[in-house]
């Protein structure tokens, strides 16, 4: 898909021959319509890493729309599209056809606040505690400064999301887990918002955790 | 096949010529007249066994379906749709032994907060008891209204229970009635999904596994 620029004839809008142009959030676009009957490699890698990517980013969009509400980006951009264009490719490693996501390079927010200093997360008896350092000493950082927590469920695309967890200095959050009976995957990530909602920091991958009914997970960058 | 706007006289339907103009889905469709059909002279492929095992199976859920589905962006119809991602995601085997893989099945797809541990426990006397649980990151309010629809599927006897009765979600849990039709021993499988109090959003149905019949 690509932009048009406006011609001296005006704007053309329709279609002619496997062609198609519409207006999309104020400008001209124009693609190729029609079946397909072939893909080449590139496209197919293209694809594969869209795949790979939307279903985390509709998983996680509460977080990601609290996350780069601030965010500078395009005027013809939604939120979704800047969260797409930094995580994909960035975050997919591997070459064709086997790609895969990497989780710690993930970016569910950004912004100019320093990110949570020494972040790590513990699970004990059906509890995930966060914990970071508040580290008041960086000139950007502020007492009312919120944590943001995410915690990701990969195999059921399933988020636990807190936008508005303690503040900077108290240095540790808790989330009880719904009960859950099988062994499972938890990806968690920290972000700090400020007070006003006006600043945020990058999100920071915290860890991996892997959640049997029966034992406690642990882990950390 | 082709579609078209209606002019100032309206839609076409009917023949003229070699072409029949009628009306599928709320679009104006025009296309060539049917002619005598020779017999397939094609080979049998897989799909020939896919298509029906999964059309049969979902046939049997289509309320729920076009409860579940009815909120996507999508020219498909809301069975179609879910005949699209069962196709793909719920058949497993070998052509021609294909088998339904119950946990893949989707009845309902959305944006909705997703059902949290979902569990199914048969209980004596034919009662079935469904109950899920609200994260404590979940806001109370925005979600102590949906309300939960249950699709439970007897595999032995081949037979469906729909329930779309307004339980709220803050009730977390639901008792079902099997009734009379469903014997000791028979193997029931559930899934359920919510629907918002607008009926403008829906959960991703959630598969909850399966028990047999107690009596």
């Amino acid at each position: 898909m690509r932009k048009k620029k406006k011609s001296p004839f005006g704007d053309f809008i329709g279609r002619i021959g496997n062609m198609v142009c519409y207006p999309l959030n104020g400008q001209i676009v124009c693609r190729t319509i029609g079946i397909v009957t072939h893909w080449s490699e590139e496209q197919q890698a293209v694809q594969m890493r869209t795949e790979l990517i939307s279903p985390i980013l509709i998983a996680t969009k509460k977080y990601i729309d609290a996350g780069f509400k601030t965010t500078p980006r395009l005027q013809t951009w939604s939120i979704n599209n800047k969260a797409t264009s930094e995580n994909n490719p960035s975050a997919i490693i591997g070459s064709f056809p086997d790609l895969k996501v990497d989780y710690s390079k993930l970016l569910f927010s950004m912004g100019n606040l320093p990110v949570p200093k020494n972040p790590q997360v513990q699970l004990v008896n059906n509890v995930l505690t966060f914990s970071w350092e508040a580290d008041l000493e960086n000139e950007n950082a502020n007492d009312t400064d919120q944590i943001m927590l995410l915690a990701y469920f990969p195999e059921k695309l399933k988020t636990l999301t807190v936008l508005s967890g303690n503040q900077r200095p108290l240095e540790q959050h808790k989330i009880n887990l719904p009960t859950w009976t099988e062994e499972t995957i938890i990806e968690t990530y920290l972000s700090f918002v400020s007070d006003d909602r006006n600043s945020i920091s990058n999100s920071i991958y915290v860890g991996q955790i892997m959640w049997n009914k029966n034992s406690a997970g642990y882990g950390n960058i | 096949m082709a579609t078209f706007d209606p002019g100032p006289l309206g839609g076409f339907s009917g023949s003229v010529g070699l072409i029949v103009g009628t009306k599928t889905g709320g679009k104006n469709v025009i296309r060539s007249k049917p002619g005598k059909r020779k017999k397939s002279t094609l080979k049998i492929t897989p799909q020939n066994f896919r298509l029906p095992l999964i059309t049969d199976f979902l046939s049997r859920f289509t309320d729920m379906i076009n409860t579940g589905f009815k909120n996507q962006k999508s020219k498909l119809s809301a069975f179609n749709q879910a005949v699209k991602h069962n196709l793909k995601h719920a058949v497993t085997g070998e052509s021609p032994d294909f088998e339904i893989n119950y946990r893949k099945i989707i009845i309902s797809k959305g944006k909705l907060e997703p059902v949290w541990s979902g569990t199914l426990t048969m209980k004596e006397g034919g009662m079935i008891e469904i109950s899920w649980e609200i994260p404590e990151t979940v806001s109370i309010k925005l979600v102590a209204k949906d309300t939960s629809y249950v699709v439970i599927y007897n595999s032995t006897k081949e037979k469906t229970i729909c329930w779309p009765v307004g339980i709220t979600r803050d009730q977390l849990k639901q008792i079902i009635n099997t009734g009379l039709h469903h014997k000791e021993g028979d193997i029931m499988h559930a899934w359920l999904f919510f629907v918002s109090p607008d009926g403008k959003s829906s959960s991703n149905s959630e598969y909850l596994g399966l028990g047999s019949v107690l009596k």
